[in-house]
């Protein structure tokens, strides 16, 4: 990092050492991962394309390369993550695997035919150039599939924890990552050069019979917050009051407590000659509504191009 | 899974887990430059950091903390 890079948002060698951390039991807490790993292997099957060489991006211990493995339409997957636990638990597996910590990935331009990255990317302090990167790894029309938690996700945990710390200490520190919205997920993929670019968002609501639990599975995933900026640990008493506080505001009929988590979807191609050319804006002659037969109205939650 | 191009090709850097084909894609994550692979002592080569990145039981650590340091300019 130059000294004209924008300031650092997360303190990457810490959050690599809740990775590490986590890596043992992760299989115990990689729900998340093994419901986005899924979803991310049934859009694969949307395209008829065949991907040879695919790189599991954050792959932490395997969930996503296992299932990529058993499609049909991957030859041979490798998995990358900055933490060398985790690489070495997808190792274990039986992937090739490969970990380096920084933000810039050991890869070289046109190797893999798929890139795909569940739930990791949110943690990169340069979003727009991991983005670059990996249209750059990608071969010509080689697709990226990525999924990564997006702005709203923990959006209980995040109000709560502002609450009971402002009431205890009279002032509050983000304890939640600021995380990158629809709109602009949608923004950076178009920006970093990518075909057909679509983003579309997955709300998950995940229910706990307490808040701690979810505090518990955080830490599980090696999601808690690594902020570059440090800051006060949050105290035993705070986190406290913020359970108090979210069995007061967030809980069902029957006890058990809610956790938004919101999962945006990216997938876009590596340009190549041959590829499908989306017209330009305002080119078109007549109204898609009436081409439908429907009334217009405003779109609903999708973006992208 | 590499399961299904395992069959293909038994070198030695495959019964140590690591593809040749995948060393091939790999560069220095410090210098962007092409990496040389040491065969003997099962370590990539980053001859502008001067490090050396060991390969562990299939396992590519690409981190300085791991890597075995030499002076770039020593011949």
């Amino acid at each position: 990092m130059d000294a004209n890079s924008p300031p650092l948002v997360f303190d990457r060698a810490r959050h690599i050492a809740f990775r590490d951390r986590a890596a043992p039991g992760f299989d115990e807490y990689d729900f998340l991962k093994q419901r986005v790993s899924s979803g991310m292997v049934e859009r694969l099957a949307d395209s008829a394309h065949r991907f040879p060489k695919a790189l599991d991006l954050g792959s932490h211990s395997g969930t996503l390369a296992w299932k990529l493995g058993e499609s049909a339409q991957v030859d041979h997957v490798t998995c990358f993550d900055p933490s060398p636990a985790m690489a070495a638990a997808a190792r274990e597996s039986g992937f090739e695997a490969v970990s380096a910590p920084g933000e810039t990935l050991p890869f070289e331009e046109a190797s893999f035919d798929l890139v795909a990255s569940a739930l990791s990317l949110h943690w990169a302090n340069d979003l727009p150039g991991q983005l670059v990167q990996i249209r750059r790894m990608l071969k010509p029309d080689g697709l990226f599939l990525g999924a990564w938690f997006g702005a709203g996700t923990l959006a209980e945990l995040r109000t709560c924890l502002l609450q009971a710390e402002s009431e205890l200490t009279g002032g509050a520190a983000p304890r939640v990552s600021p995380l990158p919205g629809l709109q602009d997920s949608a923004a950076l993929l178009q920006r970093a050069g990518f075909a057909l670019p679509v983003a579309d968002v997955d709300h998950v609501t995940v229910r706990y019979g307490h808040p701690l639990k979810l505090i518990e599975d955080l830490r599980g995933m090696g999601e808690q917050a690594a902020f570059a900026a440090g800051g006060r640990p949050l105290s035993r008493r705070i986190l406290m009051r913020m359970a108090e506080l979210y069995i007061e505001q967030f809980s069902d009929p029957d006890g058990r407590v809610r956790a938004s988590f919101e999962i945006v979807w990216l997938s876009g191609w590596a340009p190549a000659p041959d590829q499908p050319q989306p017209k330009r804006p305002g080119s078109a002659k007549a109204s898609l509504a009436r081409a439908v037969g429907g009334v217009e109205k405003s779109a609903g939650e999708k973006a992208g191009g | 899974m590499s399961e299904k191009a395992e069959d293909a090709n038994e070198t030695p850097e495959r019964a140590s887990g690591v593809d040749p084909r995948l060393l091939e894609l790999l560069i220095c994550p410090l210098t962007r430059q092409p990496l040389q692979y040491d065969r003997e002592h099962g370590e990539l080569i980053s001859k502008k950091a001067g490090l050396a990145y060991p390969i562990r039981e299939g396992l590519v650590l690409m981190t300085e903390r791991d890597a075995r340091k030499f002076d770039p300019d020593a011949k």
